[in-house]
């Protein structure tokens, strides 16, 4: 209860500081005293010169810090430079285009037309391991080295156009579209002989007897899901049937090879 | 000679003043900073030592005159010179507490503000056997406050400018702080 007046009388005879009151008077004069009997701390031996040691050895250490920090953001940048290529990589390969660079495209397209071109037969056929697929692979053969020269009646396929659509030709007029062999050719071979028919009959500059032969052979279109699946194995080899592969032979991967939906 | 005569102030010259030496340290003179160093390294040693800090006031006091220098270009001669000295002291002192691991006990013992903890603190004066016994026990708000009144020689302005709280406040840590050390000394006669 003493507590309130005695604060109050502590701040009267302490309006600035604790007095230390060598008579005695004040609240606290004995406690004061006590205090200040602790013994102070002695000087330290050449402590001013310990304290520049000091101050100068984290001076060194910081301007030591200072020149390593470029450094540290040399190799940062570099990190980060790596991490981008990095990533930038990482989405063309998985993103960007499957087909390889052109440069190696476009040679492995001139090796597969020049495959093509030596494998031609003198009457302008290709021929299969199963003769009743000669029609069928002489119409994709000619169907691809149409696409891979710029003007296929004057280029340098010219004379292995004309050949095998002349053969075409021939093959359509024999009595029901019976192959060399004398087999009778199936509806998928019609097909593609109507295509590569088709095919050299809209070039410019195309024999009359190619246009008559296409407009014959649009009587042997497929039902339309037939010609569907059809196409579809044109433009994904990976899934035409093995006993066509084995029956096509090299021809037959080179051409598909050429008539696969192209980069270049 | 001549330069240690013009940093002291001459045989018969007047001492330099702690403003006049700050100005020179800040210009990067280091004879005006041993100067001051010397003339603040016994009042240093003894505020870490009634701090608690005994064993290593060696360390705090050097920790602080680093900070001075580090900081020279900072002061501003708009208040008494200790009072920006013993604010970097204190800096100094809490970080060692923090180092120590001691700084659970010690935010605990900050917490004691209320008239309820002054009853704590004198059941932690029973314990003591002596005078900085006793100091030890006293909270650390009350015991800091003592500590830069009593044996810094700090006004309650002063002291309020570097704690940053107000006279009052000041006045009444340091009434609570007597109050717990008269208690104890009365007990113990």
């Amino acid at each position: 209860m003493k507590r309130p007046d005695e604060f109050k009388r502590f701040l009267e005879e302490n309006p600035d500081r604790v007095r230390t009151d060598p008579d005695g008077r004040g609240l606290f004069a004995d406690v004061v005293r006590r205090l200040r009997s602790l013994p102070e701390p002695a000087a330290r031996e050449d402590f001013a010169a310990r304290v520049m040691e000091r101050i100068l050895r984290e001076e060194a250490e910081a301007e030591a810090a200072r020149k390593r920090r470029p450094m540290r953001w040399a190799v940062r940048i570099a990190a980060a430079a790596a991490v981008a290529v990095l990533c930038a990589a990482g989405w063309r390969a998985w993103f960007g285009p499957a087909a390889p660079p052109f440069a190696a495209e476009m040679a492995r397209n001139a090796a597969a037309c020049e495959f093509i071109l030596a494998e031609q037969s003198p009457d302008g056929a290709w021929r299969a391991a199963v003769p009743a697929q000669d029609g069928a692979l002489s119409a994709i053969a000619l169907m691809a080295l149409v696409r891979h020269d710029p003007d296929p009646l004057h280029g340098p396929h010219a004379d292995a156009v004309r050949g095998g659509m002349d053969h075409l030709v021939a093959l359509q007029s024999r009595p029901q579209g019976a192959g060399d062999s004398g087999t009778r050719l199936g509806r998928s071979s019609r097909y593609l002989v109507a295509m590569a028919l088709r095919t050299g009959a809209a070039l410019p500059g195309a024999p009359t007897g190619w246009r008559a032969a296409a407009g014959r052979a649009s009587q042997d279109a497929p039902p339309p899901a037939e010609a569907a699946r059809l196409n579809r194995l044109l433009a994904h080899s990976g899934t035409m049937p093995e006993t066509w592969k084995q029956a096509g032979g090299p021809v037959l991967a080179a051409s598909l090879a050429l008539l696969r939906p192209r980069t270049l | 000679m001549d330069d240690e005569r013009e940093i002291a102030g001459g045989p018969e010259g007047p001492e330099p003043d702690d403003h006049a030496l700050m100005e020179r340290i800040r210009a990067g003179d280091e004879r005006a900073f041993r100067t001051l160093v010397e003339r603040y390294q016994r009042p240093l040693l003894n505020f870490f030592a009634r701090m608690g800090a005994s064993n290593h006031d060696d360390d705090l006091a050097q920790d602080t005159f680093v900070r001075l220098w580090k900081y020279r270009m900072k002061y501003q001669p708009t208040a008494k010179f200790t009072t920006f000295l013993y604010t970097l002291a204190r800096h100094a002192w809490l970080d060692h507490v923090r180092r120590q691991g001691r700084f659970a006990d010690f935010t605990a013992r900050y917490a004691e503000e209320t008239p309820s903890s002054t009853d704590g603190g004198m059941r932690a004066l029973r314990k003591g056997m002596d005078i900085q016994a006793a100091l030890d026990a006293l909270p650390v708000r009350q015991r800091e406050v003592l500590v830069l009144a009593v044996h810094q020689g700090q006004t309650y302005e002063e002291i309020s400018r570097e704690l940053s709280i107000p006279v009052g406040t000041v006045k009444s840590r340091v009434f609570n702080a007597l109050s717990a050390l008269k208690e104890r000394f009365r007990e113990k006669t």
